[in-house]
């Protein structure tokens, strides 16, 4: 039996940081925890216009152990018509993202929130609340002994031309089927690249996967 | 503003007679204290057989800010990727302005002659919406997911699903109408189901459907 989510913390940047962690969010070596679900909800955004690079764009990752340990697998997709061509690329396990995969990422040089040609750029402004702001949900379960889980969705902005949309987007999932994060967990997103922009939101919520406590 | 959840809060169902046989909903008035707030449905829809003589009719999601049709909105802007039709891939379904503030919930073949509710099972949904900080006065995004699934049921018998992922939002630099409506707080929710070849009402949510929201909590300001 589930328990119900609860809030586990929240962040808010002052500062551009190329890093943002939630620390002891879970015990994996105290059995009264067990399996658990946790919900993680980032707003990130740019303001700067030469975000819109293409080339050696920035990306995020995140993960869950500090070790950037290899995860079994990952699937995505990511569907991009900022570059013109309107490419779209199919659920994928390509060397990048088979075991090999260091870490929880999308694409490599496709930070999607930030990425546009300069027909469809993002608008950008200096006022926080004027800002772009893409969002990313994360859900990540972890077993003791068993293994993780991600999911990550992400739902972005889209360009300020309204005839030739903008919009990227990925669905990616992975699992690890070896040992689980060593205990106290912590999650990491990590910027590379880029930095994530002051004013960037991040939030985290946790659920008991089972009753056995 | 004080949050004054940490837990997740289900409030403001609407099923039976509140949905049944009804092309729009609304909530008016949603408490907007929470960190994320979520509108999450599931049911069946229905279209009434109006004449037009269509054996499927694809069934789009009208989506409204604060009450106000968000389609021909200046300022709105919607991203939406699908995939639809068995195929593999995602397609970004690229709107003008004036069809922005909608998406494709699927293509739905289940007619209804005269009265609903006497047949069972085909064209399925299910779907959230949700928003980050809705009390907030910055500009809003409203991300959103649905699944459609259809049974083969009915006189179309269309084997058709559709999945999407996508985003409306309202620029608040895209003139005075973004600039105004963009950082209200977000506590009016509502959507119109239409079909392509529309006469209102005529998708309507069928038996047993059901809309709730969610306050997602958190502690901060």
């Amino acid at each position: 039996m589930t328990q119900p989510w609860q809030f586990l913390g929240y962040q808010k940047l002052s500062a551009r940081a190329s890093q943002v962690q939630f620390t002891n969010v879970w015990d994996a070596t105290s059995p009264k925890n067990r399996n658990m679900k946790f919900k993680v909800v980032m707003e990130g955004m740019t303001y700067n216009e030469t975000d819109v690079i293409e080339v050696g764009a920035p990306y995020y990752y995140c993960y869950t152990d500090g070790t950037n340990s290899s995860y079994d697998r990952s699937y995505y997709q990511q569907y991009d018509t900022n570059s013109g061509s309107a490419s779209s690329k199919t659920w994928s396990t390509s060397a990048n993202h088979g075991q090999s995969q260091s870490a929880f990422q999308e694409q490599y040089q496709n930070w999607i929130l930030t990425k546009g040609g300069s027909g469809t750029q993002r608008r950008y402004s200096s006022a926080e609340d004027n800002l772009q702001w893409g969002t990313y949900e994360v859900t990540w379960g972890s077993q003791p002994g068993i293994g993780e889980s991600m999911q990550m969705k992400a739902f972005n902005v889209v360009s300020i031309s309204n005839s030739s949309s903008g919009y990227n987007h990925v669905i990616a999932g992975c699992g690890s089927g070896g040992a689980a994060s060593p205990a106290p967990g912590t999650f990491y997103w990590q910027a590379a690249n880029y930095t994530f922009e002051t004013g960037s939101k991040f939030w985290m919520w946790a659920m008991r996967d089972d009753n056995g406590f | 503003m004080p949050l004054q959840q940490d837990r997740v809060v289900r409030f403001g169902e609407l099923s039976g007679s509140d949905i049944e046989g009804k092309s729009t909903v609304e909530f008016k008035n949603i408490p907007t204290d929470f960190c994320k707030l979520e509108i999450h449905g599931v049911g069946r829809t229905l279209i009434k057989d109006v004449g037009q003589g269509a054996y499927l009719d694809t069934i789009h999601i009208h989506t409204y800010f604060q009450g106000i049709a968000a389609a021909g909105l200046a300022g709105v802007l919607t991203a939406d990727a699908r995939r639809y039709a068995g195929a593999w891939q995602y397609v970004s379904q690229t709107f003008q302005q004036q069809l922005s503030g909608r998406h494709i919930l699927g293509n739905g073949s289940e007619f209804t002659p005269s009265t609903f509710g006497t047949d069972y099972g085909g064209d399925q949904f299910l779907f959230r919406y949700w928003v980050m900080e809705p009390g907030s006065t910055r500009s809003k995004t409203v991300q959103y997911e649905s699944n459609f699934q259809v049974t083969g049921i009915g006189p179309g018998s269309n084997a058709d699903s559709s999945q999407s992922y996508g985003q409306h939002r309202i620029d608040p630099q895209a003139g005075a109408t973004g600039a105004s409506f963009a950082t209200k707080i977000f506590d009016n929710f509502k959507i119109t189901l239409t079909g392509n070849n529309s006469t209102t009402p005529h998708v309507v949510f069928a038996p047993g459907s059901r809309i709730w929201l969610e306050g997602w909590g958190g502690g901060h300001a």
